[in-house]
């Protein structure tokens, strides 16, 4: 574990519920993380893992059915939850900030892109107007925008989805935030422009010294930008560990089943293996552990009891009772022929 | 593919452009050109994948072979008849034997129809099937995609993602078709699902003989299902080849550039990305290579010459003047 | 792999989802929603007066009683009072419930008619549409009582001329909501599947289209009642409605207004349930709009 100071954002046993006509459901169960500085840390789930709310939560975002019934979210030692909106709106951001999938929404049309970053920065700071000025073009050059100057002036429509991809980014940036926080941020892009989106993050990382808290379902786009991983699966976290410990000596048959079922680009031969069945929904009440009914390993004590958390380093943690046995590792299927790279 | 068999689909030089409304008060129309001449055969049971960035026309290509737009120019042949100038009742059974999956499971499902009602209708339009033949074949459809009989009962909105899909490709099913245009079909699925339904499109091509057009933004989808991949760019045909020939040996420079840009699988290691070039003009010239503005080997012939799609290997078309 | 998947998935749903209809689900809102259940039960009882007229009332609405003219409300055997020809108001209301409700739905029914061949033909045929929208403009631009007093004036004042003149009235707008939604579902992919696989415009447009656009229909539908309403007795107070002695409520504020010194609740009566009425089928309607939304929104 990292050094207490070091951790920027730290989430304790945190439970999320949201009422419905139905009755609550809970979304998010009893998760705790932690964030460094300098550190990306990768979310990795399906629809319904509840891993998009956990961001909006720390974010103070939640829709108003939304209630965070359990847990702390501690952010530079201090306790989120007892903030008051006012302060939460100072610190996000200032201290935090988030960028979306979609950034084809989440600009307002009407103005310029200019107004809209030199509106976040004033928003938070006392620079003058001149200043400010100055900074948006810092900003936008920062984030790779070709002729800033010209830039400014043009309305969103007038931009391409990686350029207003750019700009979110930008506005993300513009009062240097501890740690950004992204929701699928290269979804909604092309590939070409999803790899400078990565790139741009990681270079902006290493350059401020950043935490950065990044939800995907894209397991290749996790290999490459991730320190951590944190799997979910049914609003809890069913498997953590470092990029190398997840991703080569997957504990968990989830995880397992996630890297078996996406093609790999570098070996074209290996047939995939899908996961039966489909995720589940929050309103779906499955006893013991949640992924049982879709799991080709499941025993009698899964459907039972949820299992508990099983050490397989000291970054390394999975919760699935095959680490009882020590019986099980892990299958991921090797082609015949390993690609041959020119 | 055997050389001598005729090829199921054959397009020739086919344009699709969509007016765009000026500004001034000229009435003079400017066109954008969503497909600009495609040339290619598509042979009986292969999997012809087509990739490219958004907007570069894979999509319209794929509408426009199933005539659900009209092209401008050029000629699209099935089993040698031309789609645009057959009778009546021949478009008729065109109709039955080229078919379409669509990305959205939610949207192409009609809300207020139950799932059988929808597998249903293709038989009422097509057949003269009776009642209990029809529900015959609606129960076969469902078990064809892992559903069961149940379910003909349901609404759309009470199954997930995934299952839709399947009620998706069941509805192509219903007719037997031929051809199955695949147009992004698994982008919008759960990971886990997403391989569930490539694996059932790969069954269903070898229990039906089908023919698939598999449009997709995903390389690694469209390298893992497709046959031989044809790479557009802004409507313009890149590079064709077989799927290992083009991943491996990648002409184009587009090509090229869209391979590096996939993100490996490999722990903590950047590639070495090429770059593109960054224009605002997106239409690209008029008079050179289309790609010329963004691209990083583009030599100042470029500009004026419109490069030939070439055969620089068997199977493996090109158009790029510097290769 | 064990399972099937569809063994698997079934399960999982049959557990989780009963199949229930739209409507349903949106009755079960509305009954949720306090407003909404106190507009519904005054439609009710609307209905019930008018269904009921004849044998709730002691009074027949026309007989005047001379000797008992401006009683006013409370008074023995006339609860709501008499008018200046001793007519018992009570039962000129509930006979009045009958006109109103009768217009108003009847009006309504040919309005919605009317107005969705126009929204069908508009929003799905796009060389119709300029025509059919622009005379649809030029009939918003014309002020809708100028309208309706104008055919009645042509065609004479009676009820069935009210009814035509309201259902004219009507749709306009009618046709308009119908052409928005009809653009929004035509672009829909279930529809262009429709096209792929082969449907006819028939077929697409009254199978498919048309059972998605019911919600804004019924909506619109329920309001339009209660602009019928107030437009019949916006027509019966100007003498243009039903005419005297028909019990109809404008006509009756129109006959009370000289009577308003001495016999206020002349006016008062019919004209504060004019009100209520038309505010509760505005709610209802409004109630109606929220519960079908969530549920019929094809763009969710």
């Amino acid at each position: 574990m990292q050094n207490s100071n070091e951790n920027l954002l730290r989430v304790e046993e945190l439970k999320i519920e949201f009422s419905s006509s139905k009755g609550p459901t809970r979304a998010v169960n009893d998760i705790t993380f932690n964030v460094s500085k300098g550190e990306t840390v990768c979310i990795v789930g399906e629809s319904g893992s509840g891993k998009s709310i956990t961001l909006l939560s720390i974010m103070k975002l939640l829709s108003k059915n939304g209630e965070i019934t359990n847990g702390n979210i501690h952010f530079q030692g201090n306790n989120m939850r007892n903030l008051s909106n006012k302060q939460m709106r100072k610190i996000r951001n200032q201290e935090i900030s988030m960028i979306f999938q979609d950034p084809m929404t989440a600009l307002n049309p009407v103005f310029t892109i200019g107004y809209q970053i030199t509106e976040t920065i004033l928003n938070h700071s006392g620079l003058s107007k001149k200043a400010t000025h100055e900074r948006v073009i810092e900003l936008l050059t920062l984030v790779g925008i070709p002729a800033p100057k010209q830039r400014i002036k043009q309305y969103p429509h007038e931009l391409s989805g990686g350029m207003r991809q750019r700009v979110m980014i930008a506005i993300a940036l513009s009062n240097n935030p501890k740690l950004l926080i992204a929701d699928e941020p290269t979804t909604a892009l092309d590939v070409t422009i999803q790899s400078q989106i990565l790139d741009l993050i990681q270079d902006l990382k290493e350059k401020f010294n950043m935490g950065v808290l990044f939800v995907t379902h894209d397991m290749s786009v996790v290999t490459e930008i991730a320190d951590r991983i944190l799997v979910m699966y049914g609003g809890k976290i069913v498997e953590e560990g470092t990029v190398e410990d997840v991703m080569v000596n997957p504990k968990h048959p989830y995880t397992e089943g996630l890297l078996n079922s996406v093609p790999d680009i570098n070996r074209p031969d290996r047939p995939l293996e899908p996961i039966p069945g489909s995720p589940p929904s929050l309103d779906d009440d499955i006893p013991g552990c949640h992924f049982h009914p879709r799991c080709k390993y499941a025993m009698e004590e899964c459907s039972i009891e949820y299992p508990s958390t099983f050490t397989i380093d000291s970054d390394h943690h999975v919760n699935c009772w095959l680490q009882k046995t020590g019986e099980w590792s892990h299958h991921v299927s090797e082609s015949e022929v390993l690609y041959d790279s020119q | 593919m055997i050389a001598n068999e005729r090829p199921l689909l054959e397009l020739e030089g086919v344009k699709k452009s969509y007016p765009i409304k000026r500004k001034s008060l000229t009435f003079k129309k400017d066109y954008i050109h969503a497909v600009n001449g495609i040339t290619l055969d598509i042979m009986a049971r292969e999997t012809l994948g087509v990739v490219g960035e958004s907007g570069c026309g894979k999509s319209t290509l794929g509408r426009t072979i199933l005539q659900l737009e009209t092209l401008n120019e050029g000629s699209v042949k099935f089993k040698s008849q031309d789609v645009s100038k057959v009778s009546k009742a021949k478009k008729m059974q065109l109709k039955r034997d080229m078919q379409m999956i669509f990305q959205d499971p939610y949207a192409s499902l009609d809300p207020r129809q139950k799932v059988g009602r929808a597998l249903e209708e293709p038989l009422l339009i097509h057949t003269k099937k009776t009642k209990s033949e029809r529900q015959t074949k609606v129960n076969q459809l469902l078990k064809e995609v892992d559903l069961t009989e149940e379910h003909a009962e349901r609404y759309p909105h009470q199954f997930s993602g995934g299952q839709r899909q399947r009620i998706g490709i069941a509805r192509a099913l219903a007719l037997d078709p031929q051809f199955i245009v695949c147009d992004e079909a698994v982008s919008a699925l759960d990971v886990s699902v997403q391989a569930q339904v490539i694996q059932l499109f790969q069954s269903l091509q070898e229990n039906h003989d089908l023919t698939y057009l598999f449009i997709s933004h995903d390389l690694s989808v469209i390298r893992y299902i497709s046959d031989r991949i044809l790479v557009m760019y802004l409507g313009n045909m890149a590079e064709l080849a077989p799927a290992n020939v083009l991943y491996n040996y990648p002409k184009h420079p587009y090509t090229k550039t869209l391979l590096s840009a996939i993100p490996s699988f490999t722990v903590n290691e950047r590639k070495e990305r090429l770059k593109l070039k960054d224009t605002d003009e997106k239409n690209g010239p008029v008079t050179g290579c289309p790609f010329e503005p963004r691209c990083p080997m583009a030599k100042d012939h470029c500009k004026t010459l419109i490069p030939e799609w070439r055969e620089i290997n068997p199977g493996h078309f090109v158009a790029c003047h510097e290769v | 792999m064990g399972k099937s998947h569809a063994e698997l998935e079934g399960t999982q749903i049959v557990e989780k989802k009963q199949p229930r209809s739209l409507l349903n689900e949106a009755i079960r809102q509305v009954l949720r929603n306090r407003l909404a259940l106190i507009s519904l039960v005054v439609i009710l009882i609307q209905i019930f007066m008018a269904i009921f007229a004849p044998w709730i009332v002691a009074h027949d609405p026309l007989a005047q009683n001379l000797s008992a003219t401006y009683l006013s409300p409370g008074s023995d055997g006339h609860w709501l009072g008499t008018d200046q020809y001793g007519r018992d108001v009570w039962s000129r209301m509930a006979h009045g419930a009958r006109i109103s409700l009768f217009v108003g739905i009847s009006a309504t029914a040919l309005g919605l008619i009317g107005g969705t061949i126009l929204g069908l033909t508009a929003g799905y045929f796009r060389r119709l549409d300029g025509i059919i929208m622009r005379i649809l403009d030029l009939m918003f631009a014309f002020p809708n009582i100028l309208l309706a007093l104008l055919i009645v004036a042509i065609l004479g004042p009676s009820i069935v001329n009210t009814i035509i003149a309201l259902s004219i009235w009507a749709i306009p707008s009618i046709a308009r909501i119908l052409r928005s939604r009809v653009l929004t579902v035509k672009k829909q992919e279930f529809i262009t599947a429709q096209r792929s696989i082969g449907a006819s415009y028939p077929r697409i447009l009254f199978k498919h289209i048309l059972p998605n656009c019911t919600a804004p229909l019924i909506v619109v539908g329920a309001m339009e009642i209660g602009t019928a309403i107030l437009a019949t007795a916006a027509l019966g107070y100007l003498g243009l409605g039903a005419q005297p002695p028909a019990p109809e409520w404008g006509a009756m504020v129109s006959e009370g207004q000289e009577y308003m010194f001495n016999a206020p609740h002349l006016v008062l009566i019919p004209g504060i349930v004019i009100m209520i009425s038309v505010f509760a089928f505005n709610l209802f309607g409004d109630a109606l709009r929220d519960a079908l939304d969530p549920k019929t929104d094809i763009n969710k």
